[in-house]
C-alpha cells in the first residue's frame, strides 16, 4: 500500500481558492510529495487517491505540466504524474496509470465490477446464432475455433464454457482500468473500458464495454470518430476514421478503418478491414477486406482477400438470416463476387463472378471458380500456376505486423502442406476416376455443386499430380541433399533421415484458422477438455501452442506416408535408380509449375496492358509509357525471380544426380 | 500421322473450344490474339489436344506454341508418320 496521506488544511483552502470542491475532503487521500498547485476546477466525489503530480508530460509536441484541471473526478485512484484536463461529465470508478493523459474527454465511466468485453458472445458464422464466440483477453483464432466450430461435441463445449467462465470471473476488477502511459484526447464517452499501457485514444466517439490490450512494444491507436462496443482489441491494432465496431473482436496488428462497419465479427491476426461491412465473420489471421461495397456474411475466412463488392449471403432467406460457408486458407473473391451459402469452397481458390449453386468442393483447392453464361464452371489445380499465389505465399510472412512480445494467434503459413496436399491427392483422384467413367461425348458434368468440362477433369488431375510431386519429392530430396552434400552415400544419407511416427489418419489434417495439425492430435485435444483433463485456459493455450510447434515432425510423418503410397517405395529404402528416375520427375514437375507461372506473370505485361498507355506520347512511344509507370518485363523482380527460380530448379536437379553419380 | 492429318485434327480440336468454323482457323492465327482463347480457355484447348493426339504434353514445352501453325509443327514432331 502507498503511504497516501490526507490533504492538509492549508491546502483544501487553496484547493478552494482554485475552484476546487469535495463531497468529503477526508476521502481525497494524495501522494506525500503531491502539489495542490496542480488543481484547478476539480470537483472530487467519493473516495479518491492521486499519485505524486509533479513533472511534465509530452502530449503531441508539446511538454505540459501534470495535474488535474476541469474535472469531476469520482471514487478513482490515479497514479503518479498524471493529466487530466477537460473532462465535461465525469470520471467515475476507474484507476488511471502513470504517466497517462486524458484530455478533452467527456467521461470516462466504470460501473461496479464491468466485464469490460469480457463474456460478450459473438455470433459468427451464423447471424442467427448456435455458434457464438465468447471473447475475453487472451482469446485466440484457435480458441475462438475450437467455440465456433466443435459444435457436435457437447461434453467438449461444457467444459470448455466452464473454463471460459472461470477466466472471465477471474478478471473482473472493481474498477476500470487506464493503465501506464496512455493517453486519450479529444473522445466521447468511454463506459465500462479497460484500456491497457501507451495505448493512444484520439478522438473516437463511443467506447463501451471493451478491453484494449495494449503494450509499450506494440501499442494500440483509436482514432477519430471511432465507436467500438462490446469488444475486445490486441496489441498493436490500429482503428481509425469512423469505424464502427459492435461485438467485435480485433486481433494483433490489425488495420480498421475507413468508415468500415462490423458487427459479430472476429478479427484476428494481421486482418485488414476498411470502408466495407462485415458481419457474423469469422476472419482468421490475414484477411483482408478494402473496398467499400464489399459485404462479408456469416463466412469463415483466413488468408483471404475480398476484391470490390465481394457478397455471400443465403439468396431466399425464408427462415431467416440462417446461413454459413466456410472459404477455407488462401482465398480470394474476385470484383462484385457472389457466393451463394451455404457453401464450401476450397483452399487457396478464387471466384469469379456471381453463383447461384451451392457449392461442396474441400478436395479442390488451388481451383478456379469462374462464372461462365449462368453456369459455375471449376478448373481445378489452376491457381497452382498464379502468379498471385506465389507473390500471397512470400508476403504474408513478410508482413507479419505484431511486436507484442506475445504472439496470440499461431500461425502456419506454408500454401503446400499435408493440408493442401492430402486435399490435392483425393481431388486427383476423384477427376481420375470421372474422367475415365464419363463418356467422350459428354462435355460437362456436376462436381460438388459446380460444372466441370469433361476435358478439365484430366488436365487437372494433372496439375494436382504435378504439384504433388514437386512437394513430396522436393521434400525428400531437401532432406536428403545436405546428407549427401556432406560427402555421406545414398545410403548412409537415406539412414540418417528422421524417423516417421506413424499417424493413425495421415490423410487427415484440419487447419485451425491458421494452426495446420493432425486429426488425431486434434481429437485428443478435444478429449483432454472434455474430461476436465485441462483445467484452464492457460492450460489450454499451452496445448494449441504445442500442436502448432508439432508441425513439423507430423508433415515428415505424412510426407513418408505420402510417398510411399505414390512411388510404391519407402523413402528410407530408396535405390540409386529409382532415386534419379524421381529426380527428374521433380524436375519436370517443378520446372513445368515454374513454367505456367512465369507464363502467368508475364501477362502482365502482354499487349492488352498497354491500353490507355502513352495518351500524350507520339507514335511509336506507347511502350515507353508503359515502362515508365509498370517498368519492363526484363526489369521487373518477380519475373526475375521466376526465372532465377527456374534455373535453380534446373541446378538443383543437375546437382543432385551429380551427387548419385557414384551410388 | 501425316502433317495433313495433324493440322486437319489440330484446326477441328481449336474450332470446336474456341467455337469457331475450321474455315475460320488459319496457320498464322495466334491464339490469345487473334482467337480470343483467354489463359481458361487456353488450358481447355491444351486438355483437348492431349486427348485428341493422346498424349500427356510437357507443360513448359507446351507453352511455347502460340500459334496454330506452331500447334502443328509441335504435334508433327510427337508423332512421326
Amino acid at each position: 500500500m502507498r503511504p497516501f496521506r490526507h490533504l492538509t488544511r492549508e491546502e483544501i483552502q487553496q484547493a478552494t481558492r482554485q475552484a476546487c470542491r469535495a463531497q468529503d475532503w477526508q476521502k481525497i487521500r494524495v501522494d506525500p510529495a503531491f502539489d495542490v498547485n496542480r488543481l484547478q476546477d476539480v470537483h472530487f466525489l467519493g473516495a479518491v487517491t492521486i499519485g505524486k503530480n509533479a513533472g511534465v508530460i509530452t502530449v503531441g509536441e508539446i511538454q505540459r505540466p501534470c495535474g488535474i484541471h476541469h474535472a469531476i473526478i469520482s471514487d478513482c485512484d490515479i497514479e503518479d504524474d498524471v493529466l487530466i484536463s477537460g473532462v465535461h461529465d465525469a470520471i467515475h470508478n476507474y484507476r488511471i496509470g502513470a504517466r497517462s493523459v486524458l484530455l478533452n474527454v467527456h467521461a470516462l465511466i466504470a460501473d461496479q465490477a464491468a466485464a469490460c468485453g469480457c463474456g460478450v458472445k459473438v455470433s459468427v458464422l451464423n447471424e442467427a446464432g448456435g455458434r457464438e464466440v465468447t471473447l475475453f483477453p487472451g482469446l485466440n483464432a484457435q480458441l475462438a475455433y475450437l467455440q465456433a466450430i466443435h459444435k457436435h461435441d457437447a461434453p467438449f463445449q461444457g467444459a470448455l464454457e466452464q473454463l471460459l467462465r472461470d477466466q472471465i470471473e477471474a478478471m473482473r476488477s472493481a474498477k476500470g482500468i487506464i493503465a501506464d502511459h496512455v493517453q486519450i484526447c479529444d473522445a466521447g464517452v468511454i463506459k465500462n473500458v479497460h484500456i491497457g499501457a501507451h495505448a493512444v485514444v484520439h478522438g473516437v466517439s463511443e467506447l463501451s464495454d471493451g478491453t484494449i490490450l495494449s503494450c509499450p512494444e506494440d501499442p494500440v491507436f483509436i482514432g477519430p470518430n471511432t465507436i467500438c462496443r462490446s469488444f475486445i482489441i490486441c496489441e498493436g491494432a490500429h482503428i481509425s476514421d469512423g469505424a464502427v465496431l459492435d461485438h467485435v473482436f480485433v486481433g494483433q496488428a490489425c488495420r480498421v478503418g475507413k468508415t468500415f462497419s462490423g458487427e459479430n465479427t472476429l478479427l484476428f491476426a494481421n486482418c485488414e478491414a476498411f470502408h466495407s461491412e462485415a458481419c457474423s465473420i469469422f476472419a482468421a489471421p490475414y484477411s483482408v477486406t478494402h473496398h467499400r461495397s464489399t459485404l462479408l456474411i456469416a463466412c469463415l475466412f483466413s488468408f483471404y482477400n475480398a476484391g470490390s463488392g465481394s457478397n455471400q449471403s443465403n439468396h431466399m432467406y425464408k427462415l431467416g438470416p440462417v446461413h454459413q460457408g466456410v472459404l477455407e486458407r488462401g482465398c480470394k473473391t474476385g470484383s462484385f463476387s457472389y457466393l451463394l451459402l451455404e457453401s464450401h469452397i476450397p483452399a487457396f481458390t478464387v471466384i469469379i463472378g456471381k453463383h447461384m449453386a451451392n457449392f461442396d468442393l474441400g478436395d479442390f483447392p488451388f481451383s478456379y471458380i469462374a462464372d461462365e453464361g449462368g453456369r459455375s464452371m471449376i478448373i481445378p489445380g489452376k491457381n497452382l500456376f498464379s502468379i498471385g499465389t506465389v507473390r500471397d505465399a512470400a508476403k504474408w510472412p513478410a508482413r507479419d505486423r505484431r511486436k507484442a512480445p506475445l504472439k496470440r494467434d499461431l500461425i502456419h503459413f506454408d500454401v503446400f502442406s499435408p493440408y493442401t496436399v492430402a486435399k490435392m491427392r483425393r481431388g486427383r483422384d476423384t477427376l481420375q476416376k470421372l474422367y475415365a467413367e464419363t463418356p467422350k461425348e459428354s462435355d460437362s458434368l456436376h462436381l460438388g455443386g459446380a460444372v466441370i468440362k469433361r476435358l478439365l477433369l484430366r488436365k487437372g488431375a494433372k496439375y494436382y499430380e504435378l504439384a504433388i510431386d514437386r512437394y513430396l519429392i522436393g521434400k525428400l530430396l531437401s532432406a536428403i541433399e545436405v546428407n549427401l552434400d556432406a560427402g555421406l552415400t545414398l545410403e548412409a544419407a537415406l539412414a540418417a533421415l528422421p524417423e516417421a511416427k506413424p499417424l493413425q489418419q495421415p490423410d487427415h489434417w484440419l487447419d485451425i484458422a491458421g494452426v495446420l495439425v493432425t486429426g488425431e492430435r486434434y481429437q485428443q485435444l478435444m478429449h483432454d477438455v472434455s474430461d476436465r483433463s485441462i483445467t484452464t485456459l492457460e492450460q489450454l493455450l499451452d496445448r494449441l501452442t504445442g500442436l502448432h510447434a508439432a508441425y513439423q515432425s507430423d508433415e515428415w510423418s505424412y510426407i513418408c506416408h505420402a510417398f510411399a503410397q505414390e512411388y510404391g517405395i519407402s523413402l528410407h529404402a530408396l535405390q540409386a535408380a529409382p532415386l534419379r528416375e524421381l529426380v527428374e520427375r521433380w524436375q519436370n514437375a517443378a520446372s513445368s509449375l515454374q513454367a505456367l507461372i512465369l507464363a502467368d506473370a508475364k501477362i502482365e505485361f502482354a499487349d492488352f496492358a498497354h491500353i490507355g498507355y502513352g495518351l500524350t506520347a507520339a507514335a511509336g512511344e506507347k511502350t515507353e509509357d508503359f515502362i515508365q509507370v509498370r517498368g519492363s518485363l526484363e526489369s521487373n523482380r518477380v519475373i526475375q525471380q521466376c526465372e532465377e527460380d527456374a534455373a535453380a530448379i534446373k541446378r538443383r536437379s543437375q546437382h543432385i544426380l551429380h551427387l548419385l553419380r557414384n551410388d | 500421322m501425316t502433317r495433313e492429318e495433324i493440322t486437319r485434327r489440330v484446326i477441328a480440336v481449336t474450332a470446336r473450344e474456341l467455337g469457331k468454323k475450321p474455315e475460320e482457323i488459319k496457320e498464322p492465327h495466334h491464339f490469345a490474339f487473334d482467337l480470343g482463347a483467354d489463359s481458361l480457355k487456353s488450358i481447355e484447348l491444351v486438355a483437348a489436344f492431349e486427348e485428341e493426339f493422346d498424349l500427356n504434353l510437357n507443360e513448359e514445352e507446351a507453352l511455347k506454341v502460340q500459334t496454330v501453325g506452331a500447334a502443328i509443327d509441335f504435334f508433327v514432331q510427337l508423332l512421326p508418320e
